[in-house]
């Protein structure tokens, strides 16, 4: 009873949601503050339950004497909230800034790790026929120097300028480089209208197969 | 180069206005307002931007305002001096000049006006006289003038001098403007304009500024010539035709608007209509093509062998970083590698960087795990959502070091494989970040087709082998499927997406057609 319930409530609201196709309308806003309301709601939840109660509560309600660590971020999240107040905000400082700096440090280092270093060394690749693996692979490689070098002399807004030694080669690589980024605006253009494709595909899906029962 | 009046900048012959200070160019010979500086065009007896009257240009630097006695002085010594002399010679035409000006003025005074002239009840000059005397006599006790006034004046001038008074009154920066006595004729040199003759602030030029024209009586002066050219004349005519001409009926511009507001959401609404139809009539029809001829690209053929060569109770993490927005795409690829691995039986770890994903991941892994007989905390878990956002990766996977987890992970050991489930790039990255590159586990993903371009190159990455495999949007789930031989949802609905594809094309070959026909007929888009 309540998975018929709740899919005709989906069915109603997916095509409350579509409505916006005759125009704006009181409807629609409603669908928009349900989601809001019911995905703030549910992440509030997904905290306590799942985040605060086990992770915190439940180890110093336990034994405090050994999980004593536990109150440090307590205190820490405590001093968040004296930031709502202009008054008592400068205590929730120390808080913040632990939170920056962690978070800095982890993306700095994870980027210069993780992206940074190996997408350099990705691009270090053969042009050559025979140690690319092939004709087409070592087409490709030069595919992908020419749009990188292309697309880093676009943005060197340094050089290029007339009657500097080598502007007319920059200038090219230049006109290379906004046409590769054309090129790609368009490639992720063309997968993001995919995606939406995909996504009106689930929805009939349901509409069809699942509250009118017509796909098998 | 014409000079412009008002600043000097010099500027383009044909300027009409001026480049530096954007006043206007072509009135050269016009009138400049007294009150507001206003260049006006000739011809205009008024200010067009204040309404003050003007004063044609051409008066005299000795047409300035007179102090108080001088009019009677000058007045008595004209009627001194004989008929003949009373004219210089030199200004003889000047006064014919404005003679017949008045003339002309009092020619066009209105009839109305003139009509004015002969109503009973205007006063007479005489009459005013005698209303005053009249008033005068009327006067209370205390503001009639007393009789020993002068007297009073005259003592009052012997105990303090003028000079004294201006010494005490005048302030040092003002007495500093006061010109230094010369002897004889010279004229003292300093501030422009005339001096006060009178007062306190006698012999000092400049001050009080009073506007001479201002002050000047109002004299009639003979308006320039206008010598319209032919072009002027031909406007004027084809404006006092179209001002003479009756009103026409207007034009029907309503309706056409609600046609054309009537076929463009005509046309809106047949788009939406192919695109429906384009989805749901191959779901209708059961349409089963792509399963026996779609193809599957290199990357998601990858991401099936890096599962396929798991051995037996591969410990494999998975991370559902997908929100409703993007489940569309998301489920139906968790769904069909959910199946490949069970079917390897692995044992998975199910965690989630979004609190929607951790929801959305239990739904899809109780079902598929229900199918293969998985039981839940022997065979798979559900941690659900973890805290952290760029902590949190590294601090799942050096929890599963710890010793809490050597039953299900085993002592110090990694997991075998990582499947990264991410609806938008940045939840990728972080994985690739802090877990893949530092500890340099194997790792594979499945994106949205939104962060498809941005995970693309840690696939290409031959070099580091950063991703082992890589699946995109519902397409790749379906060449997952197939791939696998196992259809499902994404492969059932592979058909409406390539029709909808195709019918997407066509409609910008028709937009393209008829907006490129429409500019070759000269018509605007």
């Amino acid at each position: 009873m309540s998975e018929l319930l709740s899919v005709w409530l989906a069915a109603i609201l997916t095509l409350i949601v579509y409505s916006y196709l005759l125009g704006d309308n009181p409807l629609y806003r409603l669908a928009q503050h349900v989601f809001v309301g019911s995905s703030v709601g549910y992440a509030v939840v997904v905290v306590l339950h799942s985040v605060l109660r086990p992770r915190l509560v439940e180890p110093l309600l336990q034994d405090a004497g050994a999980n004593w660590p536990y109150l440090l971020p307590l205190l820490l999240c405590l001093l968040l909230l004296t930031k709502t107040r202009g008054t008592t905000a400068w205590l929730g400082n120390s808080a913040v800034a632990f939170l920056f700096g962690v978070g800095a440090a982890l993306a700095i280092g994870g980027a210069l790790l993780g992206s940074f270093l190996p997408q350099i060394q990705a691009s270090w690749v053969s042009v050559s026929p025979s140690s690319a693996g092939g004709r087409v692979a070592a087409a490709n490689n030069i595919l992908l120097a020419v749009g990188t070098i292309g697309t880093l002399a676009y943005f060197y807004f340094t050089m290029g300028v007339r009657g500097s030694p080598g502007s007319g080669l920059v200038r090219f690589a230049s006109t290379v480089g906004r046409w590769v980024i054309l090129i790609t605006f368009g490639a992720i253009f063309g997968n993001r209208v995919m995606a939406y494709v995909s996504l009106l595909i689930e929805r009939v899906y349901f509409l069809l197969g699942d509250w009118l029962g017509l796909l098998g | 180069m014409m000079t412009c009046p008002h600043c000097g900048a010099a500027n383009k012959p044909d300027s009409r206005f001026c480049g530096e200070c954007g006043q206007p160019l072509g009135v050269p010979q016009g009138v400049t307002c007294p009150m507001c500086d206003t260049p006006n065009p000739p011809g205009v007896s008024v200010c067009t931007k204040c309404g003050a009257q003007l004063v044609p240009p051409g008066l005299s630097p000795t047409d300035m305002p007179l102090e108080a006695g001088e009019y009677g002085e000058r007045a008595a010594a004209a009627e001194a001096q004989p008929e003949g002399a009373r004219e210089p010679a030199g200004d003889s035409r000047e006064l014919e000049e404005t003679e017949a000006a008045i003339g002309a003025a009092e020619e066009m005074v209105p009839p109305w006006l003139k009509k004015l002239e002969g109503i009973p009840g205007e006063e007479t000059p005489a009459e005013l006289e005698e209303e005053d005397q009249r008033e005068l006599s009327e006067l209370p006790e205390w503001l009639e003038v007393p009789p020993d006034l002068e007297e009073m004046l005259a003592e009052a001038s012997a105990t303090a001098s003028e000079e004294e008074v201006a010494l005490a009154e005048i302030p040092s920066w003002l007495q500093a403007l006061r010109p230094d006595q010369v002897e004889g004729d010279e004229e003292p040199t300093g501030a422009p304009g005339l001096a006060e003759i009178t007062g306190l602030l006698k012999g000092i030029k400049g001050t009080l500024g009073i506007e001479p024209v201002v002050a000047i009586p109002r004299r009639a002066m003979p308006l320039p010539a206008a010598t319209p050219s032919s072009a002027s004349y031909e406007k004027a005519e084809l404006f006092g035709t179209v001002v003479r001409e009756a009103a026409r009926p207007g034009v029907e511009v309503a309706p056409r608007r609600r046609v054309e507001t009537l076929m463009a959401s005509t046309v809106r609404w047949i788009i939406y209509l192919i695109l429906f139809a384009g989805v749901a009539v191959p779901l209708l029809l059961g349409s089963t093509w792509s399963e026996a001829n779609m193809p599957v690209t290199s990357a998601t053929a990858a991401m099936y062998e890096a599962v396929e060569a798991l051995p037996a109770d591969s410990v494999v993490l998975i991370s559902h970083d997908y929100d409703p927005g993007s489940a569309g795409e998301m489920v139906p690829q968790v769904e069909a590698v959910l199946h490949h691995l069970m079917e390897r039986q692995a044992r998975l770890i199910n965690v989630s960087l979004t609190p929607e994903g951790s929801r959305l991941a239990r739904q899809v892994v109780e079902r598929v795990a229900e199918e293969h007989g998985y039981v839940p905390g022997e065979d798979y878990l559900s941690l659900g959502y973890v805290t952290g956002v760029e902590a949190a990766p590294r601090t799942i996977v050096e929890e599963l070091r710890s010793a809490e987890w050597s039953g299900f992970v085993g002592t110090g050991q990694d997991p075998s494989l990582i499947v990264e489930f991410a609806g938008t790039p940045e939840y990728l990255r972080l994985w690739l970040e802090q877990v893949q590159g530092p500890y340099g586990l194997p790792m594979v993903a499945g994106v949205s087709a939104t962060a498809d371009p941005y995970a693309r190159p840690y696939y290409r990455n031959e070099a580091q082998r950063q991703l082992l495999g890589l699946m995109t949007g519902l397409v790749g789930a379906a060449e997952y499927e197939r791939h696998s031989g196992e259809a499902g949802l994404a492969l059932a609905s592979m058909d409406s997406q390539s029709v909808v594809h195709v019918a997407m094309v066509l409609l910008i070959m028709v937009g393209n057609v008829a907006y490129f026909g429409g500019r070759l007929r000269g018509k605007p888009s």
